[in-house]
């Protein structure tokens, strides 16, 4: 799992995730995200190069969403590919992180 | 092709070996299998075999041994480990978050894997875990 941030205009901070987001990808992720949940107040993460995801990847997401949820802050989530996005709605996550098909509708909605 | 087409791992009861579980699953399911039933028979191994893992131990390394079997035009996948007993399909079914608040962190699995049955029913995909 390899993951790179990317200031945006805003104060957004893009979290770009590539890899595998299984079990083993997500216990490497853990740490650094939620440091990153902690130090931020906007996060974009975008899922573009996900190609798995299992629960614990998706505990990870849910994690990060609720640090930033719990000081006003957002996290949204773009561009997962279909098998993931699949993942993501039978979880119901879709109901309670923002997933948008494109990076310009993540941004606006963190504006 | 054959009408029975079966194939082995056996795994020790550490978090490293699904890389293993991952790669032997896609190199099983690169000829004749659709990217969609890989993904999901690899999602639903994965879950399974993780819980295995993180909750299945009694004292110190024991075994868990997948099987795949091709029969006709069916899937099969078994699952026999030596950890505690459990059963994922007496777990009862947990209502999806509809609030941040609201996401519980630790059914997340339960609901994948009751997700998953209920569509692998629907693309003669079987699970059977001992």
């Amino acid at each position: 799992m390899d993951i790179t941030t990317e200031d945006l205009a805003g104060g957004i901070t893009k979290v770009t995730l590539r890899g595998r987001l299984d079990t083993t990808g997500a216990v490497q992720l853990e740490l650094p995200f939620n440091r990153l949940a902690t130090e931020q107040r906007k996060v974009l993460v975008d899922l573009s190069s996900v190609r798995f995801l299992a629960s614990y990847g998706i505990r990870v997401l849910l994690v990060g969403a609720k640090i930033l949820d719990g000081k006003n802050g957002k996290l949204v989530l773009s561009c997962p590919d279909p098998s993931v996005a699949k993942v993501l709605k039978m979880a119901g996550i879709d109901q309670v992180i923002p997933i948008f098909d494109s990076e310009s509708a993540a941004i606006a909605a963190l504006k | 092709m054959s009408t029975s087409d079966v194939s082995r791992l056996v795994l020790r009861n550490q978090l490293a070996e699904l890389r293993r579980l991952a790669a032997w699953i896609e190199r099983w399911t690169q000829e004749g299998v659709p990217a969609n039933v890989s993904f999901a028979l690899q999602l639903c191994l994965e879950e399974a075999v993780a819980n295995v893992i993180m909750y299945g131990q009694i004292d110190g390394e024991f075994k868990i041994a997948i099987e795949l079997e091709r029969l006709g035009g069916a899937l099969i996948a078994r699952i026999e480990d030596d950890g505690q007993p459990f059963d994922p399909t007496r777990v009862a079914p947990h209502p999806l978050p509809s609030t941040l608040k609201e996401a519980r962190l630790v059914i997340l699995a339960s609901t994948l894997c009751a997700a998953l049955r209920a569509e692998w029913i629907m693309n003669d995909v079987m699970v059977a875990i001992a």
